[in-house]
C-alpha cells in the first residue's frame, strides 16, 4: 500500500496501480481515450496527461504507476494546458461531422472537446480523408473519424480472440483497417460499436435512425442462449431502435454477443401475426380474442372427449419465460395428460428419473475464470455461448490449459492445449476411457486412448478443473451415458461441471415442470408422459405448441411435421405465422416476444433475471402468460385467475420454496446399465444449429442472417469418406431417408471426422429430416 | 417658504386647467403633421429582416435537400412542434423520412433556425397564413420544402442581411 495525493485528496493505493485506476476508484475524473478498464494499456492518445509534482513533463495517468508520496494534480494549469494541447492535435484531422454522426450525443470526443478543448482551432491546412470499408452487416466504418486509440485492435486481440482490425502505415498515413478479409469475423464484433470512443465504428442496422437523447432505455435479458446476457432495449414510440449491453459482472460483464445485440431486428418483422387466426372450412380467418379463446377451448374439449387426454401433447420453447412455463405446465396437466416437454433438441431421456431438480451448473463465471484446467466436452462453445469464451480467455491469461473432446474439429478463438476429435458415436467410449471405466467395446484406436489418458493425467494435476459440456452432448443418442460418465469424471477430478443447457430457460422449464416425468418443483407424477420426440413419433391427435416452429426448432423436424400434419387439432401460440404453419396448424394465437412482456429467465448459473416490457405488444398480440391464463380460464381450470405476471411468479416461487426434492444428482445410480453404441459402417449423423438461427426471433433478423455461418444447404464429410463414396467437393447430392429425400451440396472438409455426415438443422433444406437411417445418393 | 410656493403653483395649475391644455397641444401638433394610413391588405407595413413568420425547409442550388436529419431543431424546439424520423437514403446519406412542424404548437421563436447547422429550417417573412381544415396545421416536409422554394430568393437576402448578427 502506498499513500498518494490526487487533487488534494489523500488516497491509499496498492503499488503498481496506475494513477487513472486510483483516480477512477476515488471518483476523480481524468479524460482518456485509449484507456479502457477491460483492455490492456496502450498509452497512445495522451489525453490523460496529469501534472505530477517534481516532474518536468506531464505524465500519462493511464501508464504511470503510483509510488509512495506522489503528488498529482489533474486540474492544475499545467495539466489543463497539456490536455488542451493534446485535444487540439486530436481534432486536427477529425471532421466536423457531428450532425450526421450516429455517435453524436454519446461521443467521448465530443464530450471531452467540450470539457478539455480550446474553443477554436488554429489549423487551416487541409484535413485528411480515409477510405471506408464494408466490414460486414453489423458495423459501419467512417475511418476519417478515427483517432487511432487502438481500442478496437486490442479488443480483437484480447477479448474476441480474432484479430480482424489492425493499424497499417505510419504517421499521417496511419489507418485502422481489416488486414486480409474485408469483413470482421468474430461473433462478438458488435462490441466494437460500444468500445470505439468516436463515430468511426457504428452500428449498421441503426445507422441514421435516431439520436441517443431521444431513446428510452429499458433493462431486459437477451433470451437466445442459456447465459441470458443483460441488455438495454432502446426504444422510441413503440419501436425498438437498438440494443446495448448492460453491465453485469456475474453474467456478461460489459460485453454482448452479436446474436444478443442484433436479434431485435426480428421482433418487428413482417411475419408477425396481428390477430388470432383460425382454419375454417373456407380458409383462414382472423378472429377477436374473445371468440378465439372460446372457440379454442371448445375445440380442445371436443377433441379431448373424442380421443382421450392421453392424446394431447404440449410442447413449449425453452426460451419462454419462467411464468409462461409454469402456466403451460398447469394448463397441460389440468387437461389430464403428462405429455409435456421443452427438450425439443434432445433424444435420449433414459436417465431423466435420476437427474437433479434442474440442470443448473455447479459453478459461476468466476469459477471458470479462475480454473487452471478446463475440459470442453461436446460443445462448439464459441457459437453456443460466445460470451463464455471471454471468461475462458481470461482463464488462459491466468495460466489455464484448455482440453477439448469434440465430435468435430470446431475452431475456437482461444488456444487449446490438446484436443481429441472422434466420431460422435465414439464420444461415450472416449469419456469412459478417461474416467477409467472398464467393460468397453474396444473400438478406440490406441493412440486416442493414450491421448485421453494423458489429458486425464494433466487435468488431475490441476488445482481447479472445470468441465464444460454443450449441445453435442445434449443432442447425442446416448446423452444419458455421457452424463453419467461425466459425473464420474467430475468426481475423479474434483472438478466443477457446467452444462450449456439448450435454450434460454431450461433451468426454468425443469423447475416449472415442463418435463413429462415431474411437475413443478420436481414433484413426481403418477405416470410418466411422453417426451417431445416420443410424442411426435406416437402421432397423437392434439398438439399444443408454444413459441416453437417445429420444422426449424426440433431435432428430427420431419417426425414433428408428420405428426402435426396427421393430428386432428394443432394449437400454436407463436409470435409469427409462416407458410408451413398454415399447413399444419388449426389455430394460431399471436403472442408477444420478450421485448413486449415482463418475465423471468433463469440462466445456467441459476440466477433469476427479470425483463420488463420495452414496447407494448404489437398489433393485437398478447403476452404469452396472458394467453395461457385466458385459455385456462375459458377451460374452467381452477386457480388460473391471475391479475399480473408477478402473481404467477409469486405462486411458483412459493411452490419451489416448499419443495423437498434435493438438488443432488442421483445419476451414479445408473452406472450399472451404461449403453455404448458401436461405430457403424454407415455414416453417422451429426447435427448442429447455425449460430444465428437458434430461435424464431434470431431467424428473422436480417443482419444476423447475413452474418450467419453454417446455414447454407450443405452436407459436410471427410475427404476419406468422399473418396470411398467417390464423391467430390461441391457436388449436388441427395440424402435419402425412408420417406423423404432432400438435395444438398456436398462439402468435403478435413475437420469432419471419418464416418460422419455433418449437416445443419434449423434451415429450410433440412426441415424434413427424420430419425433413422440416411443414405447419400448421387444426383 | 418653499412649500408655500409649491402650493400656490398647484392652485394656479388647477384653476387654469393647465394639464388639459398640455394634452390638447399635442393633439394640435398632430393636426398639422402629414397623415399615414395603410390600406391593409392592399398595402402592408414593412417588416424587419428578423421577422419570424411561417417556417420553411431550404434546398441547395442543385435541388437537393439541405436537411441532414441531425434532429437538433427537434431537440431545441421549446414547443415540441417538430417531429422527425430519419433513415439512410439510397445514396447513403442521412435523410429525413418525416419532417413535420405543427404550426399550432410552434411559437415562432426561431430557435430551430439557430440550431440548424446547415441553414435548412428557417423562419420566413410570411406572416399571413391560415388553415381551413383540421390537420392542415401540420406542415409536412413537402409543404415546408415548397414554402422554401417559393421564398428562396427572399430568404437568401434575409440571411445575408442578418449574417453579421449571428
Ligand atoms: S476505429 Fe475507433 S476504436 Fe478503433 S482506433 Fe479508431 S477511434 Fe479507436
Ligand atoms: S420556431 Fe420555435 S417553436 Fe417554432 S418550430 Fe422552431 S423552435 Fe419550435
Ligand atoms: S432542419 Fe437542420 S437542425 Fe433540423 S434536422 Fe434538419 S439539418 Fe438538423
Ligand atoms: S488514456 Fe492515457 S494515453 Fe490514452
Amino acid at each position: 500500500m502506498v499513500k498518494i495525493v490526487i487533487d488534494g485528496h489523500e488516497l491509499q493505493a496498492s503499488a503498481g496501480d496506475m494513477i487513472i485506476e486510483v483516480a477512477d476508484a476515488a471518483d476523480i475524473y481524468i479524460p482518456r481515450f485509449c484507456y479502457h478498464k477491460k483492455l490492456s494499456i496502450a498509452a497512445n492518445c495522451r489525453m490523460c496527461l496529469v501534472d505530477v509534482a517534481n516532474n518536468g513533463k506531464s505524465l500519462p495517468a493511464c501508464a504511470t504507476p503510483v509510488v509512495e508520496g506522489m503528488q498529482i494534480s489533474t486540474k492544475s494549469a499545467k495539466a489543463l494546458y497539456s490536455q488542451r494541447s493534446v485535444m487540439e492535435f486530436l481534432l486536427i484531422n477529425h471532421p466536423l461531422d457531428c450532425p450526421i454522426c450516429d455517435q453524436g450525443g454519446e461521443c467521448e470526443l465530443q464530450d471531452l472537446s467540450m470539457g478539455y478543448g480550446w474553443d477554436s482551432s488554429k489549423f487551416t491546412e487541409e484535413k485528411r480523408v480515409v477510405a471506408d470499408y464494408n466490414i460486414g452487416p453489423f458495423i459501419t466504418t467512417n475511418m476519417t473519424r478515427c483517432i487511432h486509440c487502438t481500442r478496437c485492435i486490442r479488443f480483437g486481440k484480447e477479448i474476441a480472440g480474432v484479430q480482424d482490425l489492425g493499424l497499417i502505415n505510419r504517421g499521417d498515413d496511419v489507418e485502422v483497417r481489416t488486414y486480409v478479409d474485408e469483413t470482421v469475423k468474430s461473433n462478438l464484433s458488435g462490441n466494437l460499436i460500444d468500445i470505439c470512443p468516436v463515430g468511426a465504428l457504428n452500428s449498421k442496422p441503426y445507422a441514421f435512425q435516431a439520436r441517443s437523447w431521444e431513446l428510452k432505455s429499458t433493462a431486459s435479458i437477451a433470451p437466445h442462449d442459456c447465459l441470458g446476457a443483460n441488455i438495454f432495449l432502446h426504444t422510441r414510440e413503440q419501436k425498438i431502435f437498438r440494443v446495448v449491453s448492460k453491465d453485469n459482472q456475474q453474467v456478461n460483464d460489459i460485453w454482448l454477443s452479436d446474436r444478443d445485440r442484433f436479434s431485435y431486428l426480428g421482433i418487428q418483422h413482417s411475419e408477425r401475426l396481428p390477430k388470432p387466426y383460425f382454419k375454417e372450412s373456407n380458409g383462414w380467418i382472423e378472429k377477436n380474442w374473445h371468440d378465439a379463446l372460446t372457440l379454442t377451448s371448445a375445440k380442445l374439449k371436443i377433441n379431448i372427449d373424442k380421443y382421450t387426454p392421453k392424446q394431447v401433447a404440449g410442447i413449449i420453447s425453452p426460451n419462454s419465460t419462467f411464468e409462461e412455463l409454469y402456466l403451460f405446465n398447469k394448463l397441460i396437466r389440468a387437461l389430464g395428460t403428462n405429455n409435456i416437454d421443452h427438450r425439443i433438441r434432445e433424444q435420449d431421456f433414459s436417465d431423466q428419473e435420476f437427474q437433479p431438480l434442474s440442470p443448473t451448473s455447479m459453478m459461476s463465471a468466476d469459477d471458470l475464470q479462475t480454473s487452471d484446467g478446463i475440459l470442453i466436452v461436446g460443445s462448439n462453445i464459441g457459437v453456443e455461448q460466445p460470451l463464455l469464451t471471454i471468461d475462458i480467455k481470461s482463464a488462459i491469461g491466468n495460466g489455464a490449459k484448455i482440453y477439448v473432446i469434440n465430435p468435430i474439429d470446431h475452431k475456437f478463438n482461444f488456444d487449446i492445449a490438446e484436443k481429441i476429435i472422434v466420431n460422435s458415436a465414439l464420444l461415450p467410449q472416449l469419456l469412459a476411457v478417461m474416467g477409467q471405466y472398464d467393460g468397453l467395446p474396444g473400438e478406440l484406436a490406441n493412440s486416442i486412448v493414450n491421448e485421453a489418458r494423458s489429458i486425464f493425467a494433466s487435468l488431475a494435476n490441476c488445482k481447479k478443473v472445470s468441465i464444460v459440456t454443450g449441445a453435442h452432448l445434449y443432442q447425442h443418442k446416448h446423452a444419458s451415458t455421457m452424463r453419467v460418465l461425466l459425473i464420474e469424471l467430475q468426481k475423479q477430478l474434483s472438478a466443477k461441471l457446467m452444462y450449456l443447457t439448450q435454450g434460454a430457460n431450461s433451468t426454468g422449464a425443469w423447475l416449472a415442470g415442463c418435463i413429462p416425468h415431474r411437475t413443478t418443483a420436481g414433484e413426481i407424477v403418477s405416470s410418466n408422459g411422453l417426451s417431445a420426440l416420443d410424442s411426435f413419433k406416437e402421432n397423437l391427435q392434439t398438439y399444443i405448441l408454444f413459441g416453437i416452429e417445429p420444422e426449424l426448432d426440433c431435432l428430427y423436424p420431419g417426425n414433428a411435421m408428420n405428426a402435426l400434419k396427421q393430428a386432428s387439432l394443432v394449437i400454436v401460440c407463436s409470435p409469427y405465422i409462416t407458410e408451413q404453419m398454415l399447413g399444419y396448424a388449426d389455430i394460431v394465437l399471436p403472442i408477444a416476444t420478450f421485448a413486449e412482456t415482463d418475465g423471468t429467465y433463469i440462466n445456467l448459473f441459476g440466477s433469476k433475471q427479470k425483463t420488463s416490457p420495452a414496447i407494448l405488444p404489437i398489433y393485437d398480440c398478447k403476452p404469452g402468460w396472458e394467453v395461457l391464463r385466458d385459455l385456462g380460464n375459458s377451460l374452467d381450470i381452477a386457480g388460473m385467475e391471475y391479475q399480473s405476471n408477478q402473481e404467477v411468479y409469486q405462486e411458483v416461487t412459493d411452490v419451489l420454496q416448499q419443495t423437498k426434492y434435493s438438488n443432488r444428482s442421483n445419476l451414479n445410480k445408473t452406472t450399472k446399465s451404461l449403453k455404448f453404441v458401436s461405430q457403424s459402417a454407415d455414416l453417422n449423423l451429426l447435427l448442429e444449429w447455425p449460430e444465428n438461427s437458434v430461435d424464431c426471433i434470431t431467424r428473422r433478423s436480417y443482419a444476423l442472417q447475413q452474418a450467419n455461418t453454417f446455414s447454407k444447404p450443405l452436407a459436410y464429410i471427410n475427404p476419406e469418406d468422399a473418396d470411398r463414396l467417390s464423391l467430390i467437393d461441391g457436388e449436388q447430392i441427395i440424402l435419402v431417408q425412408q420417406v423423404c429425400e432432400f438435395p444438398l451440396t456436398l462439402s468435403v472438409e478435413q475437420y469432419v471426422p471419418k464416418n460422419c455426415l455433418y449437416i445443419p438443422l434449423g434451415i429450410e433444406a433440412t426441415s424434413n429430416l427424420t430419425e433413422g437411417k440416411i443414405e447419400i445418393k448421387k444426383c | 417658504m418653499k412649500g408655500m410656493f409649491k402650493y400656490m403653483l398647484f392652485c394656479v395649475k388647477c384653476f387654469t386647467l393647465w394639464e388639459l391644455l398640455k394634452g390638447l397641444f399635442i393633439t394640435l401638433k398632430y393636426l398639422f403633421k402629414p397623415k399615414i394610413t395603410i390600406q391593409y391588405p392592399e398595402a402592408k407595413t414593412p417588416i424587419s429582416d428578423r421577422f419570424r413568420g411561417l417556417l420553411a425547409l431550404r434546398r441547395y442550388e442543385d435541388g437537393s435537400e439541405r436537411c441532414i436529419a441531425c434532429k437538433l431543431c427537434e431537440y431545441v424546439c421549446p414547443a415540441r412542434a417538430i417531429v422527425i424520423e430519419s433513415k439512410q437514403s439510397e445514396d447513403g446519406s442521412r435523410r429525413t423520412t418525416k419532417y413535420d412542424i405543427d404550426m399550432f404548437k410552434c411559437i415562432n421563436c426561431g430557435l430551430c433556425e439557430e440550431a440548424c447547422p446547415v441553414d435548412a429550417v428557417v423562419v420566413t417573412p410570411v406572416q399571413h397564413y391560415h388553415m381551413q381544415e383540421r390537420g392542415e396545421n401540420i406542415m409536412t416536409k413537402e409543404k415546408l420544402l415548397k414554402v422554401g422554394d417559393m421564398y428562396e430568393h427572399d430568404l437568401q437576402k434575409r440571411i445575408s442581411n442578418n449574417n453579421g448578427d449571428r
